[in-house]
């Protein structure tokens, strides 16, 4: 494995570490997005060890930081912050089809990381394959019902409510004596997202064009409270065995804990051996899942149509 | 903003450092090294490195940052086993520092952590004129019982989790999402105030915010052989609080009280 640094895009602004296998290298490339105000390393190193793995598996996987994030410049364009990260990942797609030759492009993010992956898979026809992780969703009625009921039976929920109710109310007084909240990193990707019509035309899309989606949600999101959520939510769209989903009820949102991201990134190298590489199923996550006394991930099922309606995922007992 | 990154070190070992050149015709003599906090401190801290050693380099002090070995962009899957072997790291990167830049004095800084690490180094780097110590920590056993306390919050925080998790469901020495070699731990678990006080005829600017009370022990001790140059702020970053360990700090308060008083300390 080779982890090299490079300058690339417009006025050689953006700034990635390019992770390619020591031997066979697959024609596909990874492209890492990075998530809100976070650099290329992802939160606790997640996009770190997920290209690690990727590279030793033989794919290539690139992370960059977008415009304005770690070490990559401003963008100049005057594009809004979402437009010009959509412009930043066409660009690193530019870059390694020009430089290295890559034609296969699979776009992978967390958060808003997953929605620029979105925008720019649905823009760039060279995308092949998406990982979302917290991407879009959309509420159904069946998620207030999975999402509150726990809740309701829950005395450490209602004292969390609580806690939380008297955290609000505090940092509501500090903000009145004057004391400004350090939220202005909330600031950077606000703004309505795209609606539910828009969204179910997109996914088609992308289906039309073949494009193979991983999508991973959290328990800790907030946003996704059942495995089946996401078809549900998008009932008309013909997705074709196209799109994989993942509901991971106990993580959070940003995968803190280590046991977490290992699983996480078996999952990830996994589908990506499953759809996408011409090399053997990654051992350096199967390794690292077994030193962290983790059980084997079942095999992928080829499309959603066939993920039952609950599934056991590494010891954890998904909602629905 | 003219930041030259590069991986510096033998393959296997590469450390990833960044090098923001002076921006101004005027170059300094004092250069600039930022030592990184540890673990989820690091990402919290990360943005607010960028702006200071921009405003750094804009009045014309070379400024490298840099990430530890198994940390942010840097090789290696853990951290150091050894402290010393933190500080060594940070001798090789003043190194690596002299040996682009044009500098006859050394400045390191950071915040947390890394500012306890910062004069840690300093008893054994030569030249280094100045410190800029943001928020350090004091008391290696005190940082230990904060970290275990704020990682015992966050396994049961439930607007995190959909249900509380378990001391199971983390790695041995895993605190916040980072683990810590037991060694590392102990020889953190030793670390005291009067060790950090030794440092002699430097300028040392302390900016220290609300809730951290470590600099207290800190101040007394070092205003006895250095310069100290303490402002206190009002902001709170909450290094304690357990729904704020995701959050980016930005103080432009306090990156501009060390820039300007290291412009005014250092040559």
């Amino acid at each position: 494995m080779n982890e090299q640094l490079h300058r690339f895009g417009a006025d050689a602004r953006l700034c990635g570490i390019l992770h390619t296998p020591a031997g066979n290298s697959s024609r596909t490339v990874v492209i890492f997005i990075t998530a809100g105000l976070l650099h290329k390393p992802g939160p606790f190193r997640l996009y770190v060890e997920l290209s690690r793995t990727l590279a030793a598996a033989g794919t290539p996987a690139l992370r960059f930081d977008l415009s304005g994030i770690g070490e990559s410049g401003r963008c100049t364009s005057g594009e809004s912050a979402e437009q010009a990260a959509v412009t930043d990942v066409c660009e690193a797609i530019d870059w390694l089809n020009a430089e290295f030759g890559f034609r296969r492009f699979i776009l992978a993010g967390l958060c808003s990381g997953a929605e620029v992956a979105h925008r720019a898979a649905v823009k760039d026809e060279r995308v092949c394959g998406m990982i979302a992780m917290d991407g879009y969703i959309v509420r159904t009625p069946a998620y207030y019902w999975w999402h509150y009921l726990p809740r309701v039976f829950s005395l450490s929920k209602w004292l969390d409510f609580a806690g939380g109710w008297l955290h609000r109310l505090l940092a509501r007084t500090a903000l009145a004596n004057g004391i400004a909240p350090e939220d202005e990193a909330l600031a950077f990707w606000e703004g309505p997202g795209p609606d539910r019509s828009q969204l179910a035309a997109e996914f088609t899309s992308l289906c039309d064009r073949r494009v193979r989606q991983l999508q991973i949600f959290s328990g800790g999101s907030g946003d996704c409270s059942y495995q089946r959520q996401f078809h549900d939510a998008f009932h008309d769209v013909d997705f074709n065995g196209l799109v994989d989903v993942r509901f991971l009820a106990e993580t959070d949102h940003v995968y803190v804990l280590h046991a977490d991201r290992l699983r996480l990134v078996q999952l990830i190298a996994d589908w990506i051996s499953e759809h996408f590489s011409v090399f053997a199923v990654p051992e350096r996550a199967r390794t690292s899942a077994r030193q962290a006394g983790l059980p084997e991930e079942p095999a992928f099922p080829s499309s959603l149509s066939n993920v039952p309606h609950s599934i056991k995922l590494a010891g954890r007992r998904n909602v629905e | 903003m003219l930041i030259e990154s590069f991986h510096s070190g033998s393959h296997g070992q590469r450390r990833y450092c960044s090098l923001h050149r002076p921006l101004t015709r005027l170059v300094r003599s004092t250069g600039v090294v930022l030592c990184y906090p540890l673990g989820h401190e690091y990402y919290r801290a990360h943005r607010s490195y960028v702006k200071l050693a921009d405003q750094l380099a804009r009045l014309g002090f070379p400024v490298m940052r840099f990430d530890y070995f198994g940390s942010g962009d840097s090789e290696g899957e853990c951290g150091h086993e050894r402290l010393e072997d933190w500080l060594h790291e940070i001798a090789e990167v003043v190194e690596e520092l002299r040996s682009r830049e044009p500098v006859s004095g050394i400045a390191l800084g950071g915040m947390r952590f890394g500012a306890t690490l910062s004069l840690l180094a300093a008893q054994r780097i030569d030249s280094v004129r100045a410190l800029m110590l943001w928020d350090p920590l004091a008391e290696g056993s005190r940082y230990i019982d904060e970290l275990q306390h704020l990682h015992g919050r966050l396994l049961n925080d439930l607007e995190r989790f959909a249900r509380p998790r378990r001391a199971e469901d983390c790695s041995e020495g895993e605190f916040i999402g980072t683990r810590y070699g037991s060694r590392f731990l102990r020889e953190l678990a030793a670390l005291r105030p009067d060790a950090l006080c030794t440092i002699d005829d430097t300028d040392i600017v302390l900016v220290g915010t609300r809730g951290t009370d470590h600099c207290e022990a800190l101040t007394d001790g070092l205003r006895k052989h250095a310069r100290l140059h303490a402002v206190a702020t009002s902001r709170d970053y909450g290094w304690q609080d357990v729904h704020r360990i995701g959050e980016t700090i930005m103080d432009p308060d306090a990156v501009r009280h060390l820039t300007s008083s290291l412009n005014s300390v250092a040559a």
